[in-house]
């Protein structure tokens, strides 16, 4: 004969088990949908970071030409070097990515992230932006002096550059240009003025 | 008196009993409303997957304690396939071959067919995942027979493809053993004390019986192989420091002491260098240009060159020729049914022809559809110690030609023997630019448009000689005019016509 309070004990821990149990299964079936509902709460576009309105300069490749042009630009940035290293990246890419960009890269080109350290940047692409890339020696070209001459011209000190995708080294864009060392930026401001393009003043 | 002594009793016998009952109970229930959820696996695991088509490797991922795979992702490299949700049923057509499946359920129609998989068939993000151990069961009415699944090493071989393997000790030149392999292989390669071991990831390399040889050999003692974990792995065991050496096209792999075969390679160069792409320029019997033997270096392992017949050295080549590209990695899709590494194999070809036309020993860097690393390639241009190095690519982007030198900061070129390998180029940029100069000169007489800038193209920066990379545009908007014979053979000439006008600048 079993004791009545270990009976009651028992049912309660029963309970307890099976309430824990669908729980954790309503849990487990949230955490399923949860990153695709995140994916497609994702803006279009990245949100315009916080700051002050600053004029900017946008070195944009131009395919036909095969030499890049300097814009003036106005965007809000933000205080911080790193965001506002993204901010004027993001400006390039976005005009990219548009229908009647003269120097198309493939949508969902992004910046993961930028870090700058002693005046060296390093600029971590996202997957889609290098996938995506067109492969060629001009194309391939254009895309990462256009990035580090932006960079280059609106944050001042920055004397090399990095470039990585997903945060991982790889030998080379789209099987061109080159990736594995750093870019020094005097050097490329003198291939954009060879190039016939618009030279960071 | 009784009831009250026994009651005591019976309860301090009763209650732990019962509490242990109870906690047993409740964690059993736990575990069961644990076990069916899905947990994947904490490191990626694969399977690789060989076909004669295609070889590849596909994620598996864990539920309910067995492996399962998505037939997508095995079926799309090797045909045409579609899928698509119907309710709780998830219809699969592979090359006008349909398949039913239903989430949560083993049976499956194939066409006419019903198959039961090994456990319940699942879809997760759309993607249907089946049972590992069903695949053969799957793919046998799918793909050309034979589908063999060695499931515990998790390799999947299809439609007979697999290398077979024979090994021999043989005692002269020196006491080492050659293994004969019924394709080309490329694996890599572990020395520790005591043992080489050679990983092969892309080779559908199946074991021989039995599974370990032993040999009477006074430094390796026994040959094993196994597989596991998507690889096959064949293990010589020795009592002494052991290297390889790669010959016949990469089909043989020579093991034996390292003092044995490094005095066996001694008079030959480290580095793998080409033969001479052709014979001396006084020669009139033509002779096909061999490919470069690209074995060490393609796996980044210290192997040495196969023996090299007695004659007297080679001259060194003054140009080399590098036709970009090749093998798994064709550079640009110029068009849908143009790529660049076949174009710009085309175009090298003549250009080394135009070269060797004019009394320029040239060397081609690769000669058919063959992959080489950049580094490889600055390496085979570094050490064949010659005074030019074009590299060639080819573009759809604008017309004409592009000439490119490296991109290098602004460094005081390095002298001596040795030069700091990212900026090697640094001492040679001047004549670059000057070899890029001239060719322009010699495109302009043939009224073909080019320009000269820098690139960050690798590997130009490795390069110690003149190096100029050319990138090939078509004249007007028709992409296909790049393979056309005439538009190669001009724009290869006036190549050839530039290298041998800064040849003539450069001789005093």
């Amino acid at each position: 004969m079993i004791p009545r309070h270990l009976k009651i004990t028992f049912g309660l821990l029963l309970l307890a088990a099976l309430a824990s149990g669908l729980y954790m299964w309503m849990l487990k079936r949230h955490e399923r949908q949860a990153p695709q509902t995140a994916q497609l709460q994702q803006p279009v576009s990245p949100p315009p970071p916080a700051g002050t309105p600053l004029t900017v300069a946008l070195y944009l490749a131009d395919d036909q030409q095969g030499a890049l042009h300097r814009e003036e630009t106005s965007l809000s940035l933000p205080a911080d070097p790193s965001l506002r290293a993204q901010a004027v990246l993001r400006a390039v890419i976005a005009r990219y990515t548009q229908k009647d960009s003269t120097h198309p890269l493939p949508a969902g080109a992004d910046v993961n992230d930028v870090y700058i350290v002693n005046g060296t940047a390093v600029v971590d692409l996202n997957d889609a932006l290098a996938s995506g890339h067109r492969s060629g020696v001009m194309v391939e070209e254009l895309t990462v002096l256009s990035l580090v001459q932006t960079l280059a011209a609106n944050l001042p000190g920055i004397t090399q550059v990095k470039i990585l995708v997903n945060g991982q080294e790889r030998d080379t864009l789209a099987g061109h240009a080159d990736l594995a060392d750093f870019y020094d930026v005097a050097a490329v401001n003198r291939a954009v003025e060879q190039m016939g393009g618009t030279s960071s003043p | 008196m009784a009831w009250t002594d026994r009651l005591p009793h019976n309860r301090r016998h009763w209650a732990p009993g019962h509490s242990r009952s109870s906690v047993a109970a409740v964690a059993l229930l736990l575990l069961l409303l644990w076990l069916p959820q899905a947990r994947p696996v904490t490191a990626q695991e694969y399977l690789s997957v060989y076909g004669l088509r295609a070889t590849f490797s596909v994620p598996l991922q864990q539920y309910g304690g067995r492996d399962y795979v998505a037939v997508l992702d095995i079926l799309a490299p090797l045909g045409e396939v579609a899928a698509r949700k119907d309710g709780h049923k998830w219809k699969l057509r592979f090359n006008s071959v349909e398949v039913e499946f239903q989430e949560g359920k083993t049976a499956v129609k194939l066409a006419n067919r019903r198959l039961q998989l090994a456990s319940p068939f699942h879809l997760q993000d759309g993607r249907g995942l089946v049972p590992l151990s069903s695949l053969v069961a799957l793919l046998s009415p799918l793909l050309p027979p034979p589908v063999e699944l060695h499931e515990t090493a998790r390799r999947l071989f299809l439609g007979g493809a697999a290398v077979h393997f024979s090994a021999e000790v043989v005692h002269s030149p020196s006491d080492s053993v050659v293994l004969t392999f019924s394709a080309p292989v490329n694996p890599s390669i572990a020395t520790e004390p005591g043992r080489l071991s050679m990983t092969f990831v892309r080779e559908p390399l199946l074991h021989p019986s039995p599974s370990t040889m032993n040999f009477e050999d006074q430094y390796i003692s026994s040959l094993s192989y196994r597989e596991a974990e998507g690889v096959a792995e064949l293990t010589l065991n020795s009592n002494v420091p052991l290297l390889a050496r790669f010959s016949s096209d990469r089909k043989t792999i020579t093991v034996g002491p390292v003092v044995q075969i490094v005095a066996q390679a001694k008079p030959q160069p480290v580095v793998p260098v080409p033969t001479p792409a052709s014979p001396p320029a006084a020669s009139s019997t033509p002779v096909p240009t061999p490919t470069p033997n690209i074995g060490a270096a393609a796996s980044g392992q210290l192997a040495f060159p196969p023996p090299l017949p007695l004659a007297a050295p080679a001259p060194p080549p003054l140009v080399v020729v590098d036709a970009s590209h090749g093998g798994t990695e064709p550079g640009a899709a110029l068009s849908d049914i143009l790529a660049e590494k076949d174009v710009v194999l085309s175009i090298a070809q003549r250009l080394h022809n135009d070269l060797e036309a004019r009394g320029l020993h040239t060397m081609l860097l690769r000669n058919s559809d063959t992959a080489l690393s950049l580094d490889q390639r600055a390496i085979l241009a570094n050490t064949s110690r010659a005074r030019f190095y074009i590299s060639v690519h080819a573009g759809s982007l604008g017309s004409g030609v592009r000439l490119y030198t490296a991109l290098l900061p602004p460094i005081t070129p390095a002298s001596g023997t040795f030069l700091p390998w990212d900026s090697a180029q640094a001492s040679y940029l001047s004549s670059s630019q000057t070899l890029s100069a001239d060719i322009a000169t010699e495109l302009s007489k043939l009224n073909v448009s080019s320009r000269q800038m820098q690139a960050p193209l690798p590997p130009l920066n490795h390069i110690s000689a003149a190096a100029v990379a050319v990138e090939v545009v078509p004249p007007g908007a028709d992409v296909t005019q790049l393979n056309s014979a005439a538009y190669q053979e001009q724009i290869a000439g006036a190549i050839a016509a530039g290298v041998a006008r800064a040849q003539q600048g450069a001789t005093p």
